[in-house]
């Protein structure tokens, strides 16, 4: 008889771009654009306490953004709204004498934590030396560049890849670490651990002639049936040797500008598909081969396998925060009640990478059919 | 360990039931658990008051297994379990 089965993995464990990551480079941010002007939403910073202005509307994992902060990232700012949530430059403070209730390491050195989340009795304080200060006042995220070390646009890649998510995490939104492409109007996910291929797998998912939708966060919204998914924003980055792959392979895939150790991949515009919800057909969780052969191999997991392997892979902030907790472990526990999930393995190089494709095209599709109909067999692996 | 004696579950352990089976995360470490269709049953059993030796009991009748066997997995369960503070010690 079967009986515990231990984990001790923590949600936070999260992918982490970190300075090893980014070069190792000291160079002072770009000047970080601070605007004026008429607002309509008016957000009092804390510690500065005076009125700053919301200029940008965006659009970040199917909510409204209004920030008076320019992201490239995000593509061209949209109109403000009076629903959503506020993204805020600040000056922060760290709450005095307080030791850091929360840490976060970098896989390869766990030791190491960079990343301090500080209760602050209002949303925590978090603390990432190099990349900025930040603070979750109600609906509002207060962002302190002032003493960021790393280039602008890395700084922009740890909000919106790391703190944005966990941010929305705080206000029950279940965003998993995770990439996604488009298959003939539905998505597949595919997340794992930091390293283990997303993006290149997702890279692979496009060469075959689908839409990468994402290939780092995914919010999932439980609340009807079929269960959807939709991209925190369109962003791939590949590493140089994946890029060089399928750059120029006919994919429409070329080089952006250099983040992190990875590549910004300009990808192909496609406005239909920009920040909407798809049904989501079916989760894989990409490891490691275990076998010498290599072979594609999928195998099923049950419902508890794949909420377990889900956690992991949630962004959460404060996993003492019960109310919170409780809101996306039961969003978790109905993804994976309520979507396919299985484990993917296959063999590491770049040229059995259409024969990985055609094999998950293949083995979704009729997880693809059963969740839209008239979607499932119109694709050609 | 005492099989007379009640087990309370940590107020810290928020369960989940998925697909039949248990999912169990533990608030204070951020660490999480699976419990199969077995573990779950003693899981709730537990939670309903139920002392070990009242535990095998119930499943005795619920499973064909020898009760040799049954205490034997029971009491390494409660071991993990206790180990990871997902039970406290016997109520006094």
């Amino acid at each position: 008889m079967a009986v515990g089965e231990g984990q001790r993995r923590s949600p936070l464990a999260r992918e982490h771009h970190g300075p090893a990551g980014d070069g190792g480079t000291s160079r002072k941010p770009r000047s970080w654009k601070r605007t004026s002007g008429r607002c309509r939403r008016t957000i009092r910073a804390a510690s500065t306490n005076s009125p700053t202005p919301a200029r940008f509307g965006y659009r970040f994992a199917g909510e409204r953004l209004a920030s008076d902060l320019h992201f490239a990232s995000l593509g061209r700012p949209r109109g403000l709204s009076s629903t959503g949530f506020c993204v805020v430059g600040a000056r922060i403070e760290l709450p005095d004498g307080q030791h850091p209730s929360h840490s976060w390491s970098l896989p390869r050195r766990p030791n190491d934590p960079y990343i301090w989340l500080f209760e602050d009795g209002q949303g925590g304080t978090i603390d990432a030396p190099g990349f900025g200060r930040f603070a979750v006042r109600e609906r509002s995220l207060l962002v302190d560049w002032s003493g960021a070390t790393v280039p602008a646009p890395v700084a922009e890649h740890f909000l919106l890849n790391q703190i944005l998510p966990m941010f929305l995490a705080q206000h029950g939104r279940l965003i998993l670490h995770a990439a996604v492409v488009r298959v003939a109007g539905v998505c597949l996910a595919f997340t794992g651990e930091t390293g283990i291929g997303k993006s290149t797998l997702a890279a692979a998912f496009a060469a075959a002639g689908a839409e990468v939708l994402t290939d780092d966060g995914v919010v999932i919204s439980t609340e009807q049936t079929p269960v959807s998914a939709a991209a925190t924003y369109r962003n791939l980055r590949l590493l140089p040797d994946s890029l060089a792959h399928f750059a120029g392979a006919g994919t429409g895939l070329s080089s952006g500008s250099t983040v992190t150790a990875k590549q910004e991949v300009a990808l192909p515009r496609r406005r239909r598909s920009a920040g909407r919800f798809w049904p989501l057909a079916a989760v894989y969780y990409l490891q490691h081969s275990t076998r010498s052969a290599a072979d594609v191999v999928v195998q099923d997991l049950t419902p508890r396998e794949a909420c377990m392997r889900l956690l992991g892979q949630s962004f959460q902030l404060d996993v003492t925060d019960g109310r919170t907790v409780a809101r996306v472990f039961a969003k978790v526990a109905r993804l994976a009640d309520a979507v396919p999930c299985f484990t993917l393995s296959y063999p590491r190089c770049f040229e059995r990478l259409p024969e990985v494709t055609s094999a998950v095209l293949r083995h979704s599709a009729c997880w693809r059919e059963r969740t839209v109909p008239e979607a499932g067999l119109a694709v050609a692996p | 360990m005492d099989m007379h004696a009640t087990l309370t579950l940590s107020p810290d352990a928020m369960a989940r039931e998925v697909g039949g089976e248990l999912v169990i995360l533990h608030l204070g470490s951020g660490t999480y658990f699976g419990l199969d269709e077995v573990g779950t049953r003693i899981w709730q059993l537990l939670g309903e008051g139920l002392t070990p030796a009242a535990v095998c009991d119930r499943l005795e009748g619920e499973y064909d297994v020898p009760r040799e066997t049954l205490e034997r997995d029971l009491v390494a369960l409660i071991d993990d379990l206790r180990l990871h503070d997902l039970v406290g010690r016997p109520a006094a």
